[in-house]
Order: structure tokens, then C-alpha cells, then sequence
């Protein structure tokens, strides 16, 4: 996504994707009228920086859910799977840390406890993705089971409580900075253009919007659909347990619990960002773009309402306000969606 | 006939229950007490009235997670309403109250269904965020703990009471009277009535619906609004059991309703559902998150159970239709 803002031709054949265009003038207006109301506070970098902290969790999380969207499905065990296995790697962290004898045995433990949580994390997916793809499961039915499942898991190994004893070393993940660029916004950027990669240039980018806008047309066409369900929801899970870490990293501490609220902004962030939730169209430029004017709408609330109580409740109302908002609008410029979808696809092949 | 009752979701769920009943009984003989079924009933009214509009609207090939949010609301802002005018009578009152402003949630969540035809989940994720950030941020964040003594009353009152030398005085709550109410309502309604025709055949394939005559639009109103309805009186409900108001109640609950439901065997993609199975499937998950403790089960590895419950009465049925459906794909060849 970033290279494609950096030439031009790619921009400007982004901006042919209708949504696309909306987004970005809703990203414009938003910021433009935050700008506007605290010239002060909302464009300095330190602000701008904090929200690059904030924004970076549910992002890689927003990633994850489009995915399972696309494929004509969804995922709610996203965050359960990034609680999971952080709480794996703080287990396997504290358990073995022992008294930090030396670097490379903390760099040996480190490795051990990442590699571990990324492992539960593709695990979960491939229990989601064999009981989607092959036993015939609805996707929002496995992953409320296995939701509660793993997250049931995390409750049993913590019973409850908080994990700390992350090394300063990984804290790095979650709250330095790079040249200004808080890590995290670092890693979701990665997790962004990887997947873009995937998604736009290979075959298995192609077939899953393939199985997303016609699953039986797509197994005619010799598509292996529970092989592609299952690779994705691996994906998910992969791309969940990025997101567990980083916010292990962040807050020093992984619980059963932490950001359960996540799960239904995730979906939010992605429907929002155009993504389908019948699957087989959206692009990640999207999710991306309406993260951003999420999260400058919650700051900027944030802000300008913080001498009255509970102003971070605003943010529930306005997003939720900005979603029905989005979808109307979009349903009222192109009659039913479907067929304005259809139209815009015919003018650009044309 | 007896196969057929076998291979019902309604009857693996019932054995199900049974079976861990059994169980659980035998090895803590309190369970079979009147006492236990009572505080059994209390914790599943809320969850259960909710569980009702649910069911309706999943037939209908609908979704809905925005009715905690609902309950919520509905009960918050009739609560707060009546306290600031000093109210203190009956409990009946603040029903009425709160009843209103569930229909008119649920309103709103039908316009945007059933004019805008926008996908009913995204919907309903966003009135959720919508009702419950503008009541935590208009109205009030804090919970009201000095309710209307009508109310306070309603709560502590039993219709029946067992004396047990162990665990106390356990009564049965009124309440669980809008439970039985509801589910035979939304049971006549389903079974007996045209728009129960309609909501199936909505669910079962909405063009087919509307070419046969049904105002599909009419029904969707009806559905969410009865949702929302429902939603309100069990808000209430929870407010008298739990003695407070709080404008964040029953967050999260809207996954665990919906998994009761789909336990018993409601499809998630519309056409079929029963009452009875939706009662099973909410007192199997009730009995899971209860009686793990009696047997000695900590209570950490409650989730582990529910979790592994709700797959396998999801994947079962499933895994058997992918093979009917096979076996009737080799019979065409």
C-alpha cells in the first residue's frame, strides 16, 4: 500500500476504487476539522505518535478479520488467539527467565517464547480453517466455539490473573520508537505490506477472492476451497498472535480478558475499510485508511470532550454513528450495493 | 419416528443435559435440590428472555448483537428516569417505562435492515456502539445503586421459597415468569401464526418470500422491534436481580445468548429454529458455567467446557448434512 501512495500511476488507480476515494476524503475531513478545533494539540508529533501506538494492535487484528471476511467468512476468536498466545510467551518468558544470565541465553528464551506464540497462533487457525473448510461449519459459529474455547484456555493456564515479566529488551516491541515511528506502527506497516503482497500478487491472493465471491464457481474452477480456507484462517491466527505480542510488549502483560472490546472493532475497522462481509471484495488500502479516521475521530473526542465525564464513551457512539453513517451512504449513491459494485467493475475493465 | 426424534439436536442437547445431570448429581447430591433448580432458573431468566428475540431473528436469517446494548439502555434511562422524579411504586411501572425505548432501539435497527438493506450484523455492531457510548455519555456513567423501592421489592420477592439446613433459603423469582411468557408467545407465534410462516420463509430464502406476497419488510420490523422489546424486559430483569442499574450491563453477553441458541439448533443462516431447543441449548450452557463447581471442576476450566460444548454441537449436525448431502450427490450419478 505504501509504494502503491508512492507512484503515481499505482495511486491513481486506487483511487479509481470508489470506496477507496471516500475513504480518504473522509481521512481529509476529519483530520482537517480536527485540525481546525485544537490547532494546539491534535497535529504535534507527540500526538500523532500516540496515536500511532494505539492504532497498531487493532490494526493488525482489523488485517486479520478482513482476511476471514474476504473468504466470505469471519473471525471471532481474533482476539482470543492474540491473548492466547501472549499469555504463552509471557509463561514461557517468566518460567525460563530464570535470572537473565546472559544475552544470548535471553535471546535463546526470547526466540523460544515468540516462536511458541506464533506456533498457537497458527495452531488456532488450523482448528478454525479444518472446522470451516472441512467439516462445513459456518465460520461464525467454529470461531464463536473456538472464541470461547481459547479464551477458556487462557482463563485456565492464568486462572484469571494478569502475566508480567517481559524483559526491557522486547518492551522495545511495544513502546520505542524508530526515527520517531513507534515500533508497533512499524510492525503493522510489515503485516500490512506482506499481506498486501499476498493478496494482490500470488495465486493464493487470487483464489481467496475467487472463493469469497463464488465459493462454488471457485471449486469448479479446480480451486481446492478447504486448502484456501484453512491457509487463511492460518494467516488469521498467525496475524492474531502478532497482535498478541506487540500488546504484550506494550502494556507488559497478557491476560485472558485484554481487549475483548477489540473483537468487534476489528470487524468494525474492516467493514468500514469496505471489505464485504459476503466476501470476495475489499482491499487492506481501505482497512487502512478507515483505522486512521477511527482513530483521529476517538483522539479527537478524546480531546476536546475530556472536561466532561466519560468522554471515552463518545468514541462507542461516534464510531458506531460512523459506520451506519458509511454504509448508508454508500447504499444511497449506489442503489443496492451489489450492483453499484458491479457497474464500477464494468467501467474499469472497459 | 423414534429415529427421527433421535437425530434431533433437541434430543442429543436433552441427553446431553442428562447425562452430565447424572453426573454432576451423583457426585454432589445438592444438585438435585429445589434450591439448586431455583438458582439455576434465576441465573438463565435474563439470558433466556434475550435468547427469545434472538431466536426469532436468527430464523429470519437475521443477526443481532446489539441486544445487551438494548437491555441496557432501555432499563438504564427508565431507571434513571423514574428515580429523578422520586418514584418509588411498583416494578410493573418501570417495565412500562423501559419498554417503550426497546421497541423504538429496536426501530431504528429495522430502518436501517429493512430500508437500507444493510447487512444486519454490521447493523446492529453499529447501534450497538451507538446505544451504548450516547447512554454512557448523554445520560450517565455511573450505576445506580438507589432504586425505586418498588423495584428493590420485586427483587427480593419469591413466588415459592425451599428451607434447605445447608444452602439457605433459595426462592424462585418472579421473573422467570416473563421467561415462560416469552417463550410461549415467541413459540405460538413461531408455530401457530402467519407471520411465524413468514419469519421461516424469510429465512429459509428471502426472494422466494417476497415473490410468494410477504411484506418482508413489515416482518423485519417486526422482528427487531419484538427483539428490542424483549431486550427491555430482560434489562429490567437484570436490574432487579442485581439490585443495580448499570449503563454497561450485559456487555458481551450477546455471544454467549447466540451460542445458546445455535446450541439448540437454531441455523445461523436462517430458516430453522425451535423454542424448546433454544431453552435447551441456554440450560445446558447455564448448567456447564454452574455445576462444573459441584463436581470439583475449578471454576477456570468453565470456558474450556462451554467452548468445547458449543463445537461439537456445531460441528456434529454439520459434518452430518456435508455427508447426507454426499450420499445424495452419489445417488443423482
Amino acid at each position: 500500500m505504501r509504494d502503491a501512495l508512492k507512484s503515481g500511476s499505482a495511486f491513481s488507480l486506487l483511487m479509481q476504487d470508489g470506496h477507496v476515494r471516500f475513504l480518504t476524503a473522509t481521512v481529509v475531513l476529519i483530520f482537517i476539522s480536527m485540525v481546525l478545533a485544537m490547532p494546539a494539540q491534535f497535529p504535534v508529533a507527540a500526538n500523532l505518535q500516540s496515536m500511532g501506538f494505539q492504532m497498531a494492535e487493532l490494526g493488525i487484528l482489523s488485517v486479520a478479520m478482513a482476511l476471514a471476511l474476504l473468504i466470505g467468512g469471519i473471525d471471532l476468536s481474533v482476539t482470543a488467539v492474540a491473548n492466547l498466545s501472549a499469555i504463552a510467551a509471557a509463561l514461557v518468558m517468566s518460567r525460563l527467565a530464570g535470572g537473565w544470565a546472559s544475552a544470548v541465553q535471553m535471546a535463546i528464551v526470547v526466540t523460544l517464547a515468540f516462536l511458541v506464540s506464533l506456533g498457537i497462533g497458527l495452531a488456532c487457525g488450523v482448528v478454525n480453517g479444518l472446522l470451516i473448510g472441512r467439516a462445513g461449519v459456518p465460520a461464525i459459529l467454529v470461531t464463536l466455539g473456538t472464541l470461547t474455547l481459547y479464551s477458556g484456555f487462557g482463563y485456565a493456564i492464568t486462572r484469571g490473573r494478569a502475566f508480567h515479566g517481559v524483559p526491557d529488551r522486547v518492551l522495545f516491541l511495544g513502546i520505542g520508537t524508530i526515527l520517531g515511528i513507534p515500533v508497533p506502527l512499524i510492525i503493522f506497516g510489515g503485516v500490512v505490506a506482506v499481506t498486501s503482497v499476498l493478496l494482490r500478487r500470488t495465486s493464493f491472493g487470487f483464489k481467496v477472492y475467487m472463493l469469497g465471491s463464488n465459493a462454488v464457481a471457485a471449486r469448479f474452477s479446480g480451486i481446492d476451497n478447504p486448502g484456501i480456507t484453512v491457509r487463511t484462517h492460518m494467516i488469521c491466527g498467525l496475524l492474531s498472535a502478532i497482535a498478541g505480542l506487540v500488546s504484550l510488549a506494550r502494556t507488559n502483560s497478557a491476560n485472558a480478558e485484554y481487549g475483548s472490546s477489540y473483537l468487534l472493532m476489528a470487524i468494525l475497522v474492516a467493514v468500514l475499510g469496505g471489505v464485504s462481509v459476503s466476501g470476495g471484495h475489499g482491499r487492506l488500502a481501505g482497512v487502512v485508511l478507515a483505522l486512521i479516521s477511527l482513530q483521529m475521530l476517538s483522539t479527537g473526542f478524546n480531546m476536546l470532550l475530556s472536561r466532561y465525564s466519560g468522554s471515552n464513551f463518545f468514541r462507542d457512539f461516534a464510531w458506531g454513528f460512523l459506520l451506519l453513517f458509511v454504509m448508508v451512504c454508500a447504499r444511497v449513491k449506489s442503489g443496492p450495493l451489489a450492483t453499484g459494485r458491479l457497474l464500477r467493475q464494468r467501467s474499469r475493465t472497459q | 419416528m423414534l429415529r427421527r426424534i433421535a437425530r434431533t439436536q433437541e434430543f442429543v442437547i436433552a441427553a446431553c443435559i442428562l447425562g452430565i445431570s447424572i453426573v454432576v448429581g451423583l457426585l454432589n447430591p445438592a444438585y438435585f435440590s429445589l434450591g439448586n433448580l431455583f438458582d439455576l432458573l434465576r441465573s438463565a431468566t435474563t439470558h433466556g428472555i434475550l435468547a427469545m428475540g434472538v431466536l426469532v431473528i436468527l430464523i429470519s436469517g437475521g443477526v443481532d448483537v446489539s441486544f445487551p446494548a438494548i437491555a441496557a439502555a432501555s432499563s438504564y434511562i427508565a431507571v434513571k428516569i423514574l428515580v429523578a422524579h422520586g418514584f418509588q411504586g411498583s416494578a410493573w411501572v418501570v417495565y412500562a417505562v423501559a419498554i417503550p425505548f426497546g421497541f423504538a432501539f429496536g426501530f431504528l435497527n429495522a430502518t436501517f435492515i429493512a430500508c437500507f438493506r444493510l447487512p444486519a450484523l454490521i447493523v446492529t455492531l453499529g447501534t450497538a456502539g451507538m446505544i451504548y457510548g450516547s447512554v454512557l455519555f448523554f445520560i450517565g456513567n455511573l450505576v445506580i445503586y438507589n432504586l425505586p423501592s418498588g423495584l428493590v421489592r420485586y427483587g427480593a420477592a419469591s413466588i415459592a421459597t425451599v428451607e434447605d439446613a445447608t444452602a439457605g433459603t433459595s426462592g424462585l423469582h418472579p421473573s422467570v415468569l416473563f421467561l415462560v411468557a416469552a417463550a410461549v408467545a415467541v413459540g405460538i407465534l413461531l408455530r401457530y401464526t402467519m407471520a411465524g410462516r413468514g419469519v421461516f420463509a424469510l429465512g429459509g430464502n428471502r426472494e422466494a418470500a417476497e415473490r410468494s406476497g410477504l411484506n418482508v419488510r413489515w416482518i423485519e420490523y417486526g422482528i427487531y422491534c419484538l427483539a428490542g422489546v424483549l431486550a427491555a424486559i430482560a434489562g429490567v430483569t437484570q436490574v432487579a436481580l442485581y439490585r443495580n442499574a448499570n449503563p454497561a450491563a450485559l456487555m458481551g453477553a450477546e455471544l454467549e445468548v447466540i451460542a445458546a441458541v445455535v446450541l439448540g439448533g437454531a441455523s445461523i443462516t436462517g430458516g430453522r429454529g425451535t423454542v424448546t431447543g433454544t431453552l435447551l441449548g441456554l440450560s445446558l450452557i447455564t448448567i456447564l458455567k454452574s455445576s462444573l463447581v459441584l463436581v470439583g471442576i475449578p471454576s477456570e476450566w468453565q470456558k474450556v467446557a462451554i467452548g468445547s460444548a458449543l463445537l461439537i454441537g456445531v460441528t456434529v449436525p454439520a459434518i452430518r448434512t456435508t455427508r447426507q448431502r454426499r450420499i445424495v450427490v452419489s445417488d443423482e450419478n
